[in-house]
């Protein structure tokens, strides 16, 4: 009489069906809620910007109206001409310090396309401001 | 001659290589993406040329066309937003501050709380814009 039997050797496959179901769960949440997206950033406030503006009193305004008109330093300018009036500018004082004004009405997509106007002339401290009237 | 008929083995499917591209993937989003809370609500970010790029902080303030409101995904009245903004720069005061404003808001409604942000003692603060003719991007 045998009472000890053989233990089975027979191979043993390993159930990992689960196991991609939950990696699969996995990949498609993290697919969905992960955010790729970058911005370009505008600084437009600093300690030491603001310690610039405190101390720059001749400023040049940019004004833009909501028509496509542009005040540049008091004066009427064509709106095209901003990067080269700012690169005239900058030339003599490569310090001076530039506010972008956008009057009433202005969106805020024409404000930051004269901003980058105004960097593209070469302005390095640039800054914005709301027209007198705009102020509560 | 009597050849010996082929027994029928049943057809396993390969699966190590699906599972190997399925690890990859994951690892990929886990490791390259960011998990945040959705908006208070969509907004169209103007368009610009900078050249610094960056993320999202800890603290963004969404504008809509409307003039509404909102800190990351909660909208919010403007002095809630100026006094909860406030104990954010008081805590840390390095904090950027991001706005989020949409590209037909009025400039002087965003400029404006640019000056009230700076009152309650905000000292980093960017807009966040999306690239030029980029639709996609951010």
């Amino acid at each position: 009489m045998q009472l000890r039997q053989r233990p089975n050797h027979s191979f043993v496959a390993l159930q990992i069906t689960p196991l991609i179901d939950v990696v699969f769960m996995l990949l498609v949440f993290f697919m969905l809620a992960t955010n790729f997206a970058r911005f370009r950033l505008i600084g437009v406030e600093s300690p030491q910007e603001r310690q610039v503006a405190a101390t720059a009193e001749g400023a040049i305004v940019i004004e833009i109206s909501a028509d496509g008109g542009l005040r540049f330093d008091g004066n009427d300018a064509p709106r095209a001409a901003l990067p080269d009036l700012v690169a005239r500018t900058v030339a003599i004082d490569p310090n001076r310090q530039f506010l972008v004004r956008p009057g009433p009405g202005v969106s805020l997509q024409e404000a930051v396309t004269a901003h980058d106007e105004a960097r593209a002339g070469g302005a390095r401290f640039l800054s914005f401001s709301r027209t007198r009237e705009a102020r509560p | 001659m009597k050849f010996a008929r082929p027994r029928a083995q049943p057809e396993m499917v390969q699966l190590t290589p699906l599972i190997d591209c399925v690890f990859i993937l994951l690892v990929f989003f886990m490791l390259a993406g960011s998990i945040r809370p959705t908006d208070a609500f969509p907004v169209d970010l103007a368009a610009s040329r900078a050249t610094v790029f960056g993320d999202e902080r800890e603290a963004v303030i969404l504008i809509r066309p409307d003039g509404a409101l909102a800190l990351g995904s909660r909208p919010m009245a403007r002095p809630e937003l100026l006094s909860a903004v406030g104990a954010i720069v008081r805590a840390n005061p390095e904090a950027l501050v991001q706005l989020k404003a949409d590209a037909e808001a009025d400039a002087n409604l965003v400029i404006g709380l640019m000056e009230e942000l700076r009152e309650v003692g905000v000292g980093y603060l960017v807009l966040l814009t999306k690239g030029v003719g980029l639709e996609g991007e951010g």
